[in-house]
């Protein structure tokens, strides 16, 4: 008795492990496109860390009378002006980008949402909170129709280059789009009855707006975020390509482009093309991510694949 | 039409707090950029006391909550102060620049609408194969970087094919460019009836144009896809369904509610680009107001940075004031 | 104009067969299941293995809790259940012809002209871009082949006929321009205006105010006569059934419990649904506490292939959990699905 009674739950998670598996693999069935977007993601999160151990070269060793090789057996992406070896590079260079991001983002969605979660429950009362939000909402939108990647330059130009002016200039250009995503939401969600009867049931602001409003608004934001990595990716590339971010000789891809760009007219593709086209790969990996959440958090969106999936199994049979 | 008029009054009655505090934000934000201008104006060898004497002349030497309050004076009497790097008004430059990255950035919309529109209805309407390569389409042009995809663009077309020109600027070095009247190449050398100018200005502004196209088309493409399905599953297409009207009027109906939102998107984009062409206007060493504003800020050239900023949001602001116009023009609801 | 007047006048008042067999029903539904697939595991069923008959002039009441699947079943007689469901079983023939048979545009044309649908928050499904004028316009026109003006003439006529105050207004109305209760005429003037032969109304009064409900309900009956058509009235308010539908059906998780005729199924109920459903509205706190507590003496285990209503039902036996019951005759035109069904 007492070992069937310890073997059931074990069978249990078993069958539902499973179950789930089945369930992912149906999904990836019918939508492809996020099966690529998570491989990706994985993918290169996991060259980012086992760089030391794939890179056949050290990023930073230039070779002066190895310059400019086009891609072969010995160096599979080619050299570069100064004669590093690219693939190695290449391998080592979203350790830089994907932290940056990853941070920066990470930083603003935490900042951005919590203050919008306070903007958007007092918003519309007439207390002071709701005065301060009025404020806070007027800062936002004068600093989302900045141009936002002069606004970017200046930021890391003030703070001085460095990764950490980087992150910190994509955590604040960032910030404005989770305040007013979470406002949005905590604006209806505050409405929900609920919430309402949290109010009345005199629990306290901060624990309403913790425990009941934050956990349902997460869905949005958990889409915004995984997005909003690739195009801070790109930010970073972009910032480094310009001066501006990330300085050579550190692998990153952006400068990596930046460093290639006067051999292109000459006809050496390689030192820019393949960076450039590693660096899509990557931010195209985060979108579909981005896009799969966004499906998980959408009804209809969630509809359409359990039709998909149930008219794909149908036609098998 | 009186809530038309009291609409956008309200509207304006926000816009001036708004450019103020864009200007102070930035004024305060290039200021604390490490770098005097006096000294990188003189250069290396100069002595103290001329540093000191150029700091006092340019107003260096005061409070930076005064030079703000200078700049803002001198600001309203339109002067918009000097760039030490092209030593000439910063107004002056930006009338000659601003116009170069209003046409890259007008230009490069109007191709992304083209390709974007259709591709995100074929999406939308699920017109078979065509609806799955506007899909796919969508997600990998909108992870493109622009620069990237700028330079494959020059590698292939200059490079490899010779259909392009060099990417220098905006008009070959040896034709002469028309007279400035707006202030576009390909406007201004069909006003001059420059036929020789006009062939040249387009094939400079194929590749730049084409890059910015097709990397805001995926946006474009994505944006209208959702707001045609969402309209489509709205109650209102779903009641249209249920009252057996033929689908074509259904999609009919769903377009014109959706439009509004998409108009609203290619308009939040268009002054996004403003700022965003920087980095293709580079590469294409277009000679735009945002390579200016980076060369500014990367020399702490404080008044070139400030008149784009100011610059980029007038236009940015105008652009979100003709759509509220148009809003109103086209939604009935929107007075109410 | 005096010409188009006439026309859609004798368009809006003479039924197209005055000599028909009143009791042929118009409406056939057989053994008609719909389906909706689930990300994993079996699909829920909505609608199962139903039948269903309505009769010209006849006004057939349904009522069901919410996820009875009343709203699944109405929307897929006009060939659209909500998605994802997918109708998987049965037919439907409405004056004779087979309409699940028919190709997507032949259903199309029925849709709106022949069968035609009443839906609830009116003010979503109505295009919020254009005047409801033209929109009642526009289906007359479709289905009915009439020129812009006929058109027009005829949507002002239903307009009159929901009796919507000053009509030459209201046709030029935006949705959100109007209240409640007057977007809910506006969306019977658009499910009558080609005078169909079978109107679906989805849970259509029930966010209306007691008096404007009544107006409407009163209306809905006085068309339906007047031009020969069926109604089958979707509602969760069992009180309103009562009043309005000559039968009602009593809908529980896809199947139809217990179906009869106004006086029969009102005065012995027989299933314990419905006296459970009825006793909700009853003042003795003592009937009802009996009638909602399921019997303690039986676990109900989940996914047992029996009734649907045993782990609800006070009566629930050993029977119950190992056999679906069959819906049997009780009276004439009393039919009741329930093992013990409650005698009297």
């Amino acid at each position: 008795m007492k070992n069937t009674g310890v073997s059931i739950p074990t069978v249990n998670r078993r069958a539902a492990a499973t179950g789930f598996l089945e369930t992912l693999f149906d999904v990836f069935r019918v939508r492809p496109s996020f099966a690529v977007g998570y491989a990706i993601v994985f993918l290169s999160i996991a060259v980012a860390i086992l760089a030391p151990w794939l890179a056949p070269y050290d990023p930073i060793q230039t070779n002066g009378s190895m310059a400019l090789r086009p891609p072969s057996a010995e160096h599979w992406f080619g050299t570069d002006a100064v004669g590093m070896d690219i693939f190695s590079r290449t391998l080592y260079a979203p350790r830089v980008d994907i932290t940056i991001a990853l941070f920066g983002t990470t930083i603003s969605a935490l900042i951005g949402s919590l203050l919008g979660a306070w903007v958007g429950y007092f918003s519309n009362t007439r207390s002071l909170n709701s005065k301060i939000g009025f404020v806070v909402m007027r800062i936002a939108d004068v600093m989302q129709s900045f141009p936002v990647f002069v606004f970017a330059i200046a930021l890391v130009a003030s703070l001085g280059q460095s990764m950490s002016s980087v992150v910190a200039a994509i955590a604040f250009v960032n910030t404005p789009i989770y305040l007013r995503l979470m406002r949005s939401q905590v604006v209806v969600i505050r409405e929900r009855l609920f919430v309402q009867a949290a109010i009345v049931a005199g629990i306290s602001e901060l624990k309403i707006i913790i425990r009941h409003i934050l956990p349902n608004a997460m869905g949005p934001i958990m889409a915004q975020f995984s997005v909003n990595i690739a195009w801070s990716i790109l930010l970073t590339a972009g910032l480094s390509f310009i001066g501006a971010g990330v300085r050579p000789p550190t692998p990153e891809l952006g400068s990596m482009i930046a460093g290639g760009f006067q051999n292109i007219v000459t006809g050496q593709w390689w030192p820019s093309v393949i960076p450039g086209s590693v660096l899509a790969v990557i931010v195209s990996g985060f979108t579909l991510v981005g896009a799969s959440i966004e499906t998980l958090t959408n009804k209809d969106k969630m509809k359409k694949l359990s039709l998909d999936i149930a008219m794909h199994k149908r036609g098998e049979r | 039409m009186s809530s038309i008029r009291s609409f956008l009054l309200n509207r304006l009655v926000f816009v001036i707090p708004q450019l103020f505090g864009i200007l102070m934000i930035a004024f305060f934000l290039v200021k604390t950029i490490p770098g005097d201008p006096a000294v990188l104006m003189l250069g290396p060898n100069a002595t103290d006391a001329s540093v000191a004497a150029l700091r006092t002349k340019l107003g260096l030497d005061q409070s930076v909550v005064q030079q703000f309050w200078i700049f803002v004076t001198n600001l309203a009497k339109g002067d918009l102060g000097t760039s030490w790097q092209t030593t000439r008004p910063v107004l002056e430059d930006l009338f000659q620049r601003f116009p170069a990255t209003l046409e890259l950035v007008t230009f490069g919309l109007l191709s992304a609408i083209l390709i974007g529109i259709p591709m995100g209805l074929a999406s939308a309407l699920k017109l078979g194969i065509w609806g799955k390569i506007s899909n796919t389409y969508g997600l990998i042009v909108g992870a493109l970087p622009d620069f990237w995809l700028g330079l494959v663009m020059i590698f292939v077309f200059y490079t490899l094919l010779q259909w392009a020109p060099a990417p220098f600027g905006r008009i070959d070095m040896i034709v002469i460019p028309p007279a400035t009247v707006t202030g576009s190449m390909v406007l201004d050398s069909l006003i001059a009836g420059n036929w020789e100018a006009l062939v040249s200005a387009l094939q400079h502004l194929l590749l730049p144009a084409l890059t910015l196209g097709i990397v805001a088309s995926g946006p474009i493409q994505r944006m209208t896809q959702s707001m045609v399905e969402s309209t489509l599953d709205a109650g209102f297409s779903r009641y249209q369904v249920i009252s057996g009207l033929p689908t074509q009027m259904v999609v009919k109906n769903a377009l014109k509610n959706a439009l509004p939102s998409i108009i609203t998107i290619i308009s939040v984009l268009y002054g996004y680009l403003l700022g965003g062409a920087v980095l293709v206007e580079t590469v294409f060493s277009w000679g735009g107001a945002g390579q200016y504003a980076v060369q500014g800020v990367l020399n702490s050239d404080v008044f070139p940075v400030l008149g784009f900023v100011l610059f980029a949001s007038i236009f940015s602001l105008l652009v979100y004031f003709i759509v509220d116009v148009l809003y109103f023009l086209i939604d009935p609801r929107a007075g109410s | 104009m005096s010409v188009a007047v006439k026309i859609s006048e004798s368009a809006l008042t003479a039924s197209e067969s005055p000599s028909r067999d009143q009791d042929k029903p118009v409406v056939s539904v057989r053994s008609l299941s719909v389906e909706f697939p689930r990300l994993s595991g079996a699909p829920t069923v909505a609608v199962r293995d139903l039948d269903l008959d309505i009769r010209p002039q006849e006004v057939v009441g349904l009522v069901g809790e919410s996820g009875a699947g009343k709203t699944t079943l109405a929307r897929s007689l006009l060939g659209l259940p909500p998605s994802p469901g997918h109708i998987t079983a049965g037919r439907f023939v409405f004056d004779d012809k087979d309409i699940f048979g028919l190709s997507a545009e032949g259903i199309r044309q029925v849709r709106g002209r022949d069968i035609s649908m009443v839906v609830s928050n009116p003010r979503d499904e109505l295009n919020p871009l254009k005047p409801v004028g033209e929109q009642i316009a526009t289906v007359a026109r479709v289905h009915l082949g009439l020129s812009r003006r006929e058109a027009r003439q005829r949507a002002f006529d239903i307009l009159k006929a929901v009796q919507i105050p000053d009509p030459e207004r209201r046709m030029k109305a935006l949705p959100h321009e109007l209240s409640g209760g007057m977007a809910q005429r506006i969306v019977i003037a658009i499910a009558l205006v080609c005078s169909p032969r079978f109107i679906v109304s989805d849970d259509a009064t029930s966010g209306l105010d007691v008096t404007v409900q009544a107006q409407i309900l009163q209306l809905l009956k006085e068309l339906i006569l007047k031009r020969d058509s069926s109604l089958l009235f979707i509602t969760r308010d069992i009180g309103v059934a009562a009043h309005f539908c000559d039968r009602t059906a009593i809908m529980f998780k896809g199947e139809i419990m217990e179906i009869g005729g106004r006086d029969s199924l009102f005065l012995t109920p027989r299933h314990p649904y419905t006296i459970g459903l009825m006793s909700a509205f009853c003042h003795n706190d003592r009937l009802r506490q009996v009638w909602s507590t399921q019997n303690e003496q039986i676990e109900v285990p989940a996914g047992h292939g029996g009734c649907p209503y045993a782990d609800r039902c006070p009566n629930a036996s050993q029977t119950c959990l190992d056999q679906r019951p069959e819906l049997k005759q009780v009276a004439e035109g009393h039919y009741v699905r329930c093992h013990y069904e409650v005698a009297r």
